[in-house]
C-alpha cells in the first residue's frame, strides 16, 4: 500500500507538472474568462463608442404597392436598420447594393410578395423574416379595415399573445435546458477519458521503451505500477477539470447580469448538483475502465511507435459511443433502444447512461443496475489489465495478438 | 550469506528457457554468471530477483526458501533503466521510497553515492543531458541507493571510459570487501578474472560450468611453458634442437615461446635448462587457459 502511494505520488506530480498539463489548463481557464467577460468588455466597449444612426445599415425600400406606407412600417418596426424610400428597378437596386451605397434592397411588388436584393447573406441575417412579418402585420391590418374593423382593434388583434404556463410532473425532463449542460458534460468526460486514458497507454510504453521498467518490476509488484499510474493520471485529469469547471463557475458569477437573457449560459451553470454528482462518478468509473485497458494495452508494445496500432480498438469504440450519444441529443430521443442498450454496456455507459439520466426518463433501478454492471466490469477489466500488464512489461519484440495474450493469460 | 538456486525450471510457452539450474552465491565474494546471448542469464536474473516464480525448483537463503521483504537487492540492468527526461534526484528518491525508505533518508543516500561516484554536481540534472557512461554510474547509484545486501551487476563496465570504469572498481571492490554478495553479469572476462573468485556459465538453460576460476584454470593441462622473452624464435629452436627428450613441440609467438612438456613433471628440468642459458627472459610461467578461451570452449557449440 506504501508503494502504491509512493508511485501514485510520483505519477500525479510527473502529469500536473508536465508543460502539456500547465499549458492546456492555463489555456482553457482564459479562455473560458475571456469568453465569459466578453458581454462586460463588449459593454465597456460599447459604452465608449455608440454606434451613430449614420453608422445603420441602410435598406432601399421600393414600394409598388401603392400604398406609401411600406417603408415607414419597416422603420417603425426594425429599428436597428435605416430605411429609405427609392424609386428604382430591379436592375438598378443590385447594381446599388453591388456599389455598396445600400447594405441591402427591398423590392415591394405586392402586399405578398417582394424580393430582398443583398450582396452577401450573413450567417445571423434575419432581414428577409423580418421585412416578411412587417409586410404580412401591414397586409392583415389592411385586410381588417377593409372589413370593417376599427384600426385600434385591429391593432389589439394582430399584436394578441396567448399566455401559456408549463406545469411538469416531478420526474420530468426539460430537454431544451438540459441540453446544454448535458453536451458539455459529455464532452468534458470525452475529452478527459480520452486524454488520460491514453496518457497512462504512453507513460506504460515509455518506461517500457526506455527500460525505465526493468529497475520499477525490481522494486515493486506490476500491479502497483499499474494502479499507481491509473490513479495518478486520474487525478490529475479530475484537478485539470475541477479548476476549468470550477473557474466557468467564477466567471459566471462574477458576470451573472450580464447572462440574464442568454439561456445556453444560464443552462450550462444551472446544472442540478445531483447531475453534478452524476458526471463524477460516471467520470471515475468510465476513466478507470479505459485507463486499465490502455495501461494493459500500452505494456504490450516495445516501441512507441507501434503505441497508436494497439490503442486503436479501444479508442475506436469509445469514439463509437461518443457518436451514438451526440446524435441520440442532437435527434432528441435520448431513450431509444441504442442508447438504452448503451447505457448497460460498461465501455459505453459512462456517457449513454449520463446521457439518459441528464435528458431523458430513467428509472432510479435502472441507474442502479447500470452502475452495478460498470463498477463490476471496471474491477474485473482492472484485474485482468493487471495480468496483463504484468506479462506484458517483461516482454520484448513483436506486440502479441489477442490470441497469443490469451494463450499466456491461459498458461500462467 | 549464503544464496542458492536450486534446480530451477523456467518456460515461456514451448520454450524451456531454464533446465534445472543451480547456483551458489556468498557474501564477500563475487559470483561471475556467465553465458551467450540467449543462454538464460536475465530469466535466472529475475528469478533471483523475484520479479517472477521459477516453474520449479527454489530460491534459498542460508538454507530456507527466500522472503522477499526480508531480503534488499541492488540491481543494475544491462539497459538503462532510469526515465532519460526526468531529474536525477527525484528518480533515486522515487526509486529509494518505492524500496521502503522514507523520502529524507533516500535523497541523503542519493546525494551520497552521487558524491561517491563524482556525480554530485548532477543531482539536480535531467539524466538525458549527461554522457553514457555517466548515465552508467547514475544507474549504479540507482542500484547501490537502498545499501543493499545482495547486489546484481549486468554488464556493469559497458560504455564506460577507463576513468570511470576506474570509479566502478574501486566501488565494487569497496563493495566486495564490505561483506556483499555480489552477481557480476558481463562478456567482458577480464573484468569478470578481475573482480570474481568464481563462475558459473551457463549454455542452453544448464549451468554447463561453474566452480572457483583458480580452480578451473589449474584443472587443465599443465604441460605446456610459456617464456616470456623479446627472443622467443631462439628459445623455441634452442627448445626444439637441444631439448628433444623433454619437449614435444615449441613455437615462438608475439613477444612468448610457447613449449609443449612431454611431460607435466618435466618442469623443473626445463626451467633448469634454459636458466642455464643466456636468453633474455621477462618470466616463465605455466600456461592456463584464459577465462575466454574456457568461455569458448563451453559454450561454442550450442545455440
Amino acid at each position: 500500500m506504501k508503494q502504491l502511494g509512493t508511485i501514485f505520488r510520483f505519477e500525479f506530480k510527473n502529469y500536473a507538472k508536465s508543460k502539456s498539463f500547465l499549458i492546456l489548463t492555463v489555456l482553457l481557464v482564459v479562455i473560458i474568462g475571456v469568453v465569459l467577460d466578453l458581454p462586460r468588455i463588449q459593454q465597456f466597449i460599447g459604452s465608449r463608442s455608440k454606434p451613430a444612426p449614420a453608422e445603420m445599415e441602410t435598406v432601399a425600400v421600393v414600394d409598388k404597392t401603392g400604398s406609401g406606407r411600406i417603408a415607414a412600417s419597416l422603420s417603425a418596426a426594425i429599428r436597428d436598420k435605416k430605411f429609405e424610400a427609392a424609386d428604382a428597378d430591379i436592375g438598378a437596386l443590385k447594381r446599388c447594393v453591388e456599389a455598396e451605397k445600400y447594405a441591402s434592397a427591398v423590392y415591394v411588388e405586392s402586399p405578398l410578395r417582394y424580393t430582398y436584393v443583398v450582396k452577401n447573406i450573413g450567417l445571423y441575417d434575419d432581414t428577409k423574416e423580418e421585412v416578411g412579418n412587417v409586410l404580412l402585420s401591414v397586409y392583415r391590418a389592411q385586410a381588417l379595415q377593409q372589413y370593417g374593423v376599427p384600426a385600434a382593434d385591429a391593432q389589439k388583434l394582430l399584436t394578441a399573445q396567448v399566455k401559456a404556463d408549463v406545469v411538469q410532473t416531478a420526474q420530468g425532463k426539460d430537454q431544451a435546458k438540459n441540453f446544454f449542460y448535458t453536451y458539455v458534460m459529455i464532452f468534458a468526460l470525452y475529452m478527459a477519458i480520452l486524454i488520460y486514458g491514453q496518457l497512462v497507454a504512453t507513460s506504460v510504453a515509455t518506461e517500457k521503451s526506455t527500460r525505465a521498467m526493468e529497475l520499477l518490476i525490481t522494486s515493486t509488484k506490476p500491479a502497483n505500477l499499474m494502479f499507481g499510474k491509473v490513479l495518478g493520471a486520474g487525478t490529475a485529469g479530475l484537478a485539470q477539470l475541477a479548476l476549468i469547471l470550477g473557474s466557468g463557475y467564477v466567471f459566471y458569477n462574477l458576470n451573472r447580469a450580464y447572462f440574464a437573457d442568454n439561456s445556453v449560459v444560464r443552462s450550462i451553470f444551472g446544472m442540478p448538483l445531483s447531475i453534478l454528482l452524476y458526471a463524477l462518478m460516471f467520470f471515475l468509473l468510465g476513466y478507470f475502465i479505459y485507463a486499465f485497458l490502455y495501461g494493459a494495452l500500452g505494456s504490450l508494445v516495445s516501441r512507441m511507435e507501434e503505441l497508436s496500432q494497439a490503442v486503436m480498438p479501444v479508442t475506436f469504440l469509445f469514439i463509437l459511443a461518443f457518436f451514438i450519444v451526440m446524435f441520440s441529443m442532437g435527434s432528441g430521443s435520448v431513450d431509444n433502444a441504442a442508447m438504452v442498450v448503451c447505457s448497460y454496456i460498461p465501455l459505453t455507459s459512462p456517457m449513454a447512461m449520463f446521457v439518459r439520466i441528464a435528458m431523458g426518463n430513467v428509472s432510479a433501478w435502472e441507474i442502479a443496475v447500470s452502475t452495478a454492471i460498470l463498477a463490476a466490469s471496471t474491477i474485473g477489466i482492472g484485474l485482468l489489465a493487471a495480468s496483463v500488464y504484468r506479462m506484458g512489461v517483461l516482454l520484448y519484440g513483436k506486440a502479441p495478438k489477442p490470441g497469443e495474450i490469451f494463450a499466456m493469460l491461459r498458461n500462467r | 550469506m549464503d544464496f542458492e538456486l536450486r534446480e530451477i525450471t523456467k518456460s515461456f510457452g514451448a520454450k524451456q528457457v531454464l533446465k534445472g539450474l543451480n547456483l551458489r552465491a556468498q557474501s564477500g565474494k563475487a559470483l561471475g554468471l556467465l553465458g551467450r546471448n540467449g543462454a538464460g542469464k536475465t530469466t535466472t536474473i529475475r528469478i533471483a530477483m523475484g520479479v517472477f516464480p521459477p516453474d520449479g525448483g527454489s530460491v534459498r537463503i542460508d538454507g530456507e526458501p527466500i522472503r522477499r521483504d526480508k531480503i534488499n537487492i541492488g540491481y543494475l540492468p544491462e539497459e538503462h533503466g532510469l526515465y532519460p527526461k526526468k531529474i536525477i534526484s527525484e528518480q533515486l528518491v522515487y526509486l529509494g521510497e518505492l524500496r521502503g525508505m522514507n523520502a529524507k533518508r533516500a535523497k541523503a543516500a542519493a546525494r551520497k553515492w552521487l558524491d561517491r561516484l563524482g556525480m554530485g554536481e548532477f543531482f539536480g540534472r535531467r539524466l538525458d543531458t549527461l554522457s553514457k557512461g555517466n548515465q552508467q554510474k547514475i544507474q549504479l547509484a540507482a542500484a547501490l541507493i537502498t545499501d543493499p545486501d545482495f547486489i546484481i551487476l549486468d554488464e556493469p563496465f559497458s560504455g564506460l571510459d577507463p576513468v570511470n570504469a576506474m570509479v566502478l572498481k574501486d566501488v565494487i571492490r569497496e563493495l566486495i570487501g564490505g561483506g556483499k554478495l555480489v552477481l557480476f553479469s558481463s562478456h567482458q572476462m577480464n573484468y569478470v578474472e578481475e573482480f570474481c573468485d568464481s563462475i558459473a556459465i551457463l549454455n542452453g538453460g544448464e549451468i554447463v560450468l561453474s566452480g572457483n576460476i583458480r580452480e578451473i584454470k589449474r584443472s587443465y593441462d599443465r604441460s605446456r611453458l610459456v617464456a616470456v622473452s623479446d627472443e622467443p624464435e631462439r628459445i623455441a629452436a634452442y627448445c626444439r634442437e637441444n631439448l628433444g627428450d623433454l619437449v614435444e613441440t615449441a613455437e615462438a609467438k608475439k613477444g612468448e615461446a610457447l613449449v609443449k612438456m612431454r611431460s607435466a613433471e618435466y618442469r623443473n628440468r626445463l626451467v633448469a635448462s634454459l636458466a642455464g642459458q643466456d636468453f633474455r627472459f621477462d618470466g616463465i610461467r605455466v600456461w592456463e587457459p584464459s577465462l575466454n578461451d574456457i568461455f569458448v570452449e563451453y559454450t561454442e557449440e550450442t545455440i
